[in-house]
């Protein structure tokens, strides 16, 4: 008793019926849509991130089983000297560049955005760097610093400045890899840019009305309202710079020639995993860089709130 | 306050001329409209004064001073945007202090002024509100209290009221005829609505493609059209407009054949002279089977409550519009004949220009 037959059904159901049932389908084709990115995630990401946490607590050296050893492995890298002073760059390398590199591209950001003609040229030709593989990069750079037959110190000389040796002066070294690091700008730049061009024309002639100098608009309008794009680039960088890897090891090798100035975190670590095969070592300086990335990067959400604007927002 | 003058200001989009020399006098404290199709350069012409858009030939005088090379925050001028323009990331209060604060006025004079503007504009309670948290007619307000906090020489109004309801639209348009009232400013206001252009103006400009058509009061404008265009643009429902011929002896022949004699005595010209009547919709009336002097059907009747707007097809295939009484008994379908009044009607020769 009352049930209907199925002929008579579609016709017979009630509208709440016919909406929980349509969206039940449509629930069931987005987590469709949605899976192989959601296997992609768990075998790529979400186990490996697993079996870090384990293999930071045993000693693992790639053959054989793991061995559970406790947190062995954290008073180990607390020990390591190595681990101190990359950590030491690291932290220094992420303080200059990630400031510098935010300014650069807001800077190239707001040029663009006044290009008019050939804008799409402009902005591929800066975007291209970030194609360019980090390895052939940091080789031209080599090239282009080198202290005898490079075009940089030459016309620095021709200027009449003596140049630093670029790449063998350990004071001088970790300013190159900075220096490289800033190169490929083109996502940073793109970013902003695309947070320039969302600012209403009407909004961005109000401030010109309002006051007759440009930085008071860059400061007071235009730089408040692209606080997201601020807030993205900042995060992305830090986690980038915390994770320079390449540069570091084409310019400085697994030891951070000159002197270990440009030895970073990330080669002490690769050294550790592929050169000494110490696993539950890597996993434990990857584990400690996870935590410690993830809280500056929740620290920064969390001062967000006050110093960035969401369009829509009402408070 | 400051009058505004255009000597023969020129824009070019490209090699388009969208502001064909335009020559124009906004006296101190009068409030000017300017009106006309859209892509007629209204807005454009607005944005010339502002600063906003370049001038390519001509000049811009504000208070007597050649503007054109200035930036526009150093013109005097203040705009009130189609868009409002709020930052939105400040509150009114801020929007309305942004600009003197920038000027470098002390923090206490900043806050006397903006809360003296707030209170002119019963804003007072929106001032710790963002944009978002505000409706289309409070946004309005702190708009145009940004304009008048900085006590600008000129306020330039770019179709401000476009984008409110229909009795918002009313009640904004009685608060900036007020606030003229009592500021006494410059005011240039940008519309494409006649009725904003009619109940605000103390003078209307009617451009059109770039160039200005009429200058002149609205009863100027609307019962002494200069021009064809004028006189189809100005008026809603808008003049009739019906060819005729000028009859031997200076009288006028309709279409219909039907003769009538021009109030004034005679049409200027030779008899069969070509010409275009144009009358409003109120001096057409429906009237008895044998008294109209043309007639036609009833293609659509608007009913408004107290008047009636009928949209009648004639024999030879003119549209008229006709303002009746609310209680016009004439209904869809039906078969009427028209009496026509020719007390304020206007003759354009074939160029368009009114020539009686």
């Amino acid at each position: 008793m009352g049930k209907s037959t199925p002929s008579g059904q579609a016709g017979a159901e009630t509208l709440p019926r016919r909406r929980r049932r349509a969206g039940r389908n449509e629930a069931r084709a987005g987590v469709l849509f949605a899976l192989p990115w959601m296997i992609g995630l768990a075998i790529f990401t979400a186990i490996p991130l697993v079996l870090t946490f384990y293999i930071a607590q045993a000693r693992f050296q790639i053959t054989g089983a793991p061995k559970w050893v406790g947190l062995q492995n954290y008073s180990a890298i607390w020990a390591d000297p190595a681990v101190w002073t990359s950590a030491q760059n690291t932290l220094m390398f992420a303080m200059i560049s990630v400031p510098i590199k935010l300014v650069l591209a807001l800077c190239l950001a707001l040029l663009l955005n006044r290009v008019t003609m050939l804008s799409g040229f402009y902005r591929t030709v800066f975007y291209l760097p970030f194609l360019m593989p980090a390895v052939a990069g940091s080789i031209v750079f080599i090239l282009l610093l080198n202290p005898v037959a490079g075009p940089v110190n030459m016309m620095l000389q021709a200027m009449g400045l003596s140049p630093p040796d670029w790449l063998l002066d350990p004071k001088a070294a970790l300013w190159t890899l900075i220096l490289l690091s800033l190169w490929p700008l083109g996502v940073e730049t793109l970013v902003f840019l695309g947070g320039l061009q969302n600012i209403p024309k009407d909004i961005s002639e109000a401030a010109d009305l309002d006051s007759p100098r440009g930085w008071h608009k860059l400061v007071w309008i235009t730089i408040p309202l692209i606080t997201p794009m601020i807030l993205f680039n900042l995060v992305t960088g830090i986690i980038y710079s915390f994770q320079v890897f390449t540069q570091a090891l084409v310019i400085g090798g697994t030891t951070g020639k000159p002197a270990e100035a440009t030895l970073m975190y990330m080669v002490v670590l690769y050294r550790a995993a592929f050169r000494y095969f110490n696993m539950g070592h890597a996993a434990a300086m990857a584990t400690v860089l996870f935590v410690v990335v993830l809280l500056l990067t929740l620290l920064i959400f969390r001062t967000a709130r006050s110093w960035v604007y969401y369009e829509g927002e009402s408070r | 306050m400051g009058a505004v003058q255009l000597l023969g200001v020129q824009k070019f989009f490209g090699t388009m001329e969208v502001i064909k020399g335009i020559d124009l006098r906004v006296d101190d404290g009068e409030l000017v409209v300017f009106v006309g199709p859209s892509g007629c350069g209204k807005s454009t012409l607005l944005r010339m004064i502002a600063g906003l858009e370049d001038v390519d030939g001509g000049e811009v005088l504000i208070s007597g001073v050649e503007v054109s090379g200035l930036a526009p925050a150093k013109r005097g001028v203040a705009m009130v945007f189609q868009n409002y323009a709020l930052y939105p990331h400040m509150s009114a209060y801020d929007n309305l202090a942004y600009g003197l604060r920038r000027s470098g006025m002390a923090r206490a004079d900043v806050d006397s002024r903006v809360r003296e503007t707030a209170a002119l504009l019963q804003i007072t309670d929106l001032l710790p509100r963002r944009p978002k948290a505000m409706s289309g007619g409070q946004r309005q307000r702190v708009a145009i209290g940004r304009a008048i906090v900085r006590k600008p020489e000129v306020f330039l109004f770019d179709e401000p009221l476009s984008n409110l309801d229909a009795a918002l639209r009313v009640e904004m348009r009685s608060q900036i005829a007020r606030l003229h009232q009592e500021l006494k400013a410059t005011m240039i206001f940008v519309t494409h609505d006649q009725v904003e252009a009619m109940t605000l103006a103390d003078r209307i400009v009617v451009l059109n493609s770039g160039r200005v058509e009429q200058v002149g009061t609205p009863r100027e404008v609307y019962h002494n059209p200069a021009n064809l265009f004028v006189a189809s643009f100005i008026g809603s429902p808008a003049m009739n407009l019906l060819p005729i011929t000028r009859g031997e002896d200076g009288s006028i022949l309709l279409e219909s054949g039907e003769q009538m004699i021009w109030p004034g005595g005679k049409i200027d010209g030779p008899p069969g002279r070509a010409l275009t009547l144009g009358l409003r919709p109120d001096r057409l009336s429906l009237v008895g089977s044998d008294q109209g002097q043309i007639s036609g059907t009833v293609h659509l009747a608007e009913h408004l409550g107290d008047e009636t707007i009928l949209h009648v097809q004639t024999a030879a295939g003119r549209a008229l519009t006709l303002k009746c009484d609310g209680d016009a008994p004439a209904r869809l379908g039906d078969l009427v004949q028209i009496g026509l009044d020719l007390t304020g009607a206007c003759l354009f020769d074939p160029d368009g220009r009114r020539v009686q």
